[in-house]
Parts: structure tokens; sequence; C-alpha cells
């Protein structure tokens, strides 16, 4: 698994930096406004609030779904408004998403689903088999290979999705809601594999409003309200993220 | 659609060359009737015939002139008078046919001929096809213009059916393709997919109508053998023509990838 995620690095740089961005959907009012924020390479955030504070739309914003209204968002030290059309892709290609309702594609088998990212971005045949079958193994699917979707469990299919959304080595990492299907234990397993990707260098940034998960894991946490965002950071228990922090799926 | 465009094809194809067989075979050909005479006897009826011929075989330009057998009468009218009433009906004070070829394009007066040959033999009609030919000539041609806009027609409606059927599918594989998107797809990308299923159906459907359009000229093929008429033609196309009309599959397919790819392509642009 490790040839597959980086080692990680420490540092200061921005993978996402947000400037007064706005958003408002035709002429009704700002469902975000005045967002500011800067992510460091390989911090995690959670990003909370009420349901309908904006979160997806955030995150939409972050993997450049959505152009703000104003505002001005930079990716990887690239300003995007400024970005020709053409290398947006390129882009993408750098951020994993896990969507909120898996967004698996229900005529294709696991293998097939977690293949796909491999195969937009042009890698070989042979390797896509050996990365895929590698992740699979490591999410514990290995034999899940050639089942489809709708034969999963919701544990599964969000596990099926997580790999989806890493096998490219993504730098940085967003999941919206990815344990709200789930029941606590898988939530936690769930959490342990974010914890082991952040380690190996994955910027994270998981949309939740499980109070389970934000107690008790200590990250900086984005909180939404009102379209507009603050920011805190939790103390840390150390002890504890270690113990579970050994414990992979 | 296959099978209606390479039928329609075949169809053009079969009718040009009807045209031309017919133009071959009776440019530089012309048919001599000379009826009996009226209170005639045989033999005065075979005077007349030998007059005309002698006539004939002295004009420049005429390459043979021969008298059609009364064996070979009897067998042009048995398809009308039954075989059992021909031998009577030949009794019977029936006009004799004189077949005549000349060399096509030269110096040989129609006109003046059919002007000597009437004041030689009484009677005498002298039928140079023009009438009939023509007029037949024009039919198919009416008919070959017909069936190429049909074949027109066709590709206007296959091309706009596949454009329409691409941009519902579009629509219906929205979320998918947004998908796509975020996972870091070119717009490329997206079209190579719709392409290749277009080009799939496209091949599916083609080989379909081959199977179709096999069975329906071989069918055509043998009730016109069946029907046996002299004045058809054969129905034959060359090594060529026929591979214009199986190359019809081919050009289908070609147009339906291209058009969803082009499609695709225009509405992905507009996309944010």
């Amino acid at each position: 698994m490790n040839r597959i995620l980086r080692k990680k690095v420490i540092g200061g740089v921005d993978v996402i930096n947000f400037q007064n961005v706005g958003v408002r959907y035709g002429a009704g009012p700002e469902i975000l406004h005045d967002i500011s924020l800067r992510l460091e390479e390989g911090s995690f955030h959670f990003l909370t609030g009420a349901s309908g504070a904006g979160k997806s739309t955030l995150l939409r914003l972050m993997y450049l779904a959505n152009q703000p209204s104003r505002g001005l968002i930079s990716l990887f030290g690239r300003d995007i408004s400024t970005t020709p059309r053409r290398e947006l892709p390129v882009l993408r290609r750098q951020i994993g998403v896990v969507f909120q309702n898996f967004r698996l594609i229900d005529h294709l088998t696991t293998m097939e689903n977690v293949a796909l990212p491999l195969r937009v971005s042009g890698a070989s045949e042979m390797q896509i088999k050996n990365n895929v079958s590698e992740l699979l193994n490591w999410v514990g699917l290995s034999d899940q290979i050639d089942v489809r979707p709708p034969t999963l469990s919701g544990g599964q299919k969000q596990r099926v999705a997580i790999a989806r959304a890493v096998i490219t080595r993504p730098k940085l990492l967003l999941a919206d809601e990815p344990t709200g299907s789930v029941d606590d234990q898988i939530a936690m397993r769930l959490m342990h594999l974010f914890q082991e990707l952040n380690k190996l260098g994955t910027t994270i940034v998981l949309a939740t409003h499980n109070k389970l998960l934000i107690n008790d894991f200590s990250y900086r946490r984005l909180h939404l309200s009102n379209g507009t965002l603050n920011s805190c950071t939790q103390t840390v228990r150390s002890t504890e993220a270690t113990a579970q922090s050994k414990e992979l799926i | 659609m296959v099978w209606l465009a390479m039928v329609a094809l075949a169809v053009v194809l079969l009718l040009s060359s009807f045209s031309d067989q017919w133009r071959r075979n009776y440019n530089g050909t012309l048919t001599i009737q000379i009826p009996a005479a009226t209170d005639g006897t045989k033999i005065q009826n075979e005077l007349r015939l030998n007059s005309a011929l002698r006539l004939l075989q002295n004009t420049p330009g005429i390459t043979s002139a021969k008298a059609v057998s009364m064996k070979r009468i009897s067998e042009i009218l048995s398809p009308w008078l039954g075989r059992d009433i021909v031998s009577e009906a030949l009794s019977l004070p029936i006009p004799r046919l004189i077949e005549v070829e000349f060399i096509p394009n030269t110096s040989l007066d129609v006109k003046a001929l059919r002007k000597k040959l009437s004041q030689k033999v009484e009677g005498a009609f002298l039928d140079d096809h023009r009438v009939w030919l023509d007029k037949l000539i024009t039919l198919a041609g009416a008919i070959e213009a017909v069936a190429f806009s049909i074949l027109i027609l066709i590709s206007v409606a296959a091309t706009t059916t596949v454009i329409f059927a691409t941009r519902t599918s579009l629509v219906i594989h929205n979320d998918l393709i947004e998908l796509l998107h975020i996972m870091g797809a070119q717009n490329d990308y997206v079209a190579s997919q719709f392409h290749r299923h277009a080009m799939y159906l496209s091949a599916k459907g083609g080989i379909v109508g081959v199977i179709f359009v096999i069975a329906t000229l071989y069918t055509l093929g043998s009730m016109w053998s069946d029907i046996g008429l002299f004045l058809l033609p054969q129905l034959s196309l060359n090594f060529w023509q026929w591979s214009g009309v199986f190359s019809i599959p081919l050009v289908v397919v070609a147009i339906t990838a291209l058009t969803a790819r082009i499609t695709v392509l225009r509405v992905l642009r507009h996309l944010t």
C-alpha cells in the first residue's frame, strides 16, 4: 500500500487558498459569503455545520465542480480564474473526492469503479490491475472485486468510494459525509483509514456532522454558519489517537 | 436504415446498369416489320421479305440484315399466346421480322431508309426502337433519381437521429459525465466513450441490415430470373458496384461515430 501512497511531507505549501469567495445561484442571496481559508499540505480538517449550511457547496468549489460568484480560489498554488480550461482536468486529477451518496457506477464492477480515475488519466492496463488489486486488498474488499455496487453493503460501498478517491494518489482528499450511511463502528474504521492516508501526505477535508468523530479526533475544524466560515483547533488526545491509529481495517 | 440505404443504392446502380445495357443492345439495331400482303399467298409474302432483305443488304452502313425465323417468332409469341395455340397462330398472316445491325454514329440515314423501304415493300415498317427505348431510359432515370433521393434522405435522417439520440444520452448520463469531469477527464475522453458506444450500436444494426439485404437481393434475383422476359436485361452488378453497396454499413458506422463525437464535444464545450 505504501508504494501507492506518498510519504508524508510536512510543509507550508497551500493546497487550497480561498480569498473572499462568495457563491450565489442566479439572482438569489449568497449561500456562501466572504469565505477565506488556507489549507496547508498534509493538514487534516473537519468541515462542520448544520444541514443546509453550505458544506457540500464549499466542497464543490474545492473540487472545481462550481465556480464562485466572486473572490479568488487557488489550488496547488494556481489561480483557478486564470488557469486555461484545458488545464483544469490536470488539477482535478490531483483531487480525490468521496461523495455523500458514493456515486458508484452501477453497471461497473468494484474493480472497474476503482480503476476509473486511472483510466481517465491514461494509465496502462498493467498499472491499473496491480494498483487496484492492491488497494482493494488494503481496504478489505479483495473478495468483492467482480461484484457490482447494488450487491454491496453501505460500508462496502463507502470503502469502494474511498478506494476510488485515493487510487491516483491525490494530493487533496475531499470527503462529504463519508460516514453518513454507516454505523459508528465502521465510521471509526473509516476514520482510521483517513488518518493513515493523512500520515502518508494527503491533505484531507472531511465534511461531517458526526459528533463522535469530531470529539474523538483532534483536527482543525472549519465551521460553516449562516454562509460564513469559522475555524478552530481541538485539543490533542494523543494517547487515544495513537492507539486507534494502529487499528487498520 | 442500413437495409434501406443498401437497397436504394443497389436499385440506383442496377437501373444505371440497365440503361447502359439497353443503349448498348439496341443502339445500332433496327427491326423491320413486313406485314403479309392482303389476299397474298405465302410465296408473295416471301418475295416481299426477300425484296426488303436485298434493299437492306445493299445499304451502306448496314452490317447485317437477317430475317427472324418462324421458330423464333413462335418463341416470341408463346408467352402471350401459349404454346398450344402458337402453331395455329403461325398459319395466320402474321408480319415477318428482319433484324438489322448497323455501325452506330455512321452516315446511315434512317429516315431515308424508312422511305425507300416503304416504297419498295408496301406496308413495311422500320422501328429504330427510339420511341420506346427513350421512354424506358427516361423511366429508369426517374426511378434512379427517386432512389438516389431516398439515399440522401436516409443519410440525413440517420445523422439527425444520431444527433438527437446522443443529446438525449448526454442528458440521461449527465451525472456520470459530471463524475468523469470531477475525476479529471478531458472532453475528448468523454466523447470517445460515446462515439465508441455509437459505433458498437451502429455496427450491430449494420450486420442485421446486411443480412436482410442479402436475403432481399437474393429473392429479387430469383424472381427476376423466373420472369424471363427477353426485354429485361440481366440483374447483375460488377465488383465495384457490389463493393459500393456493401461499403454502406461501414460508411454508416463512420458517420454515426463522427456525428456522436462532434455532438458530444459541442455540448461539453458549453458546460461550465
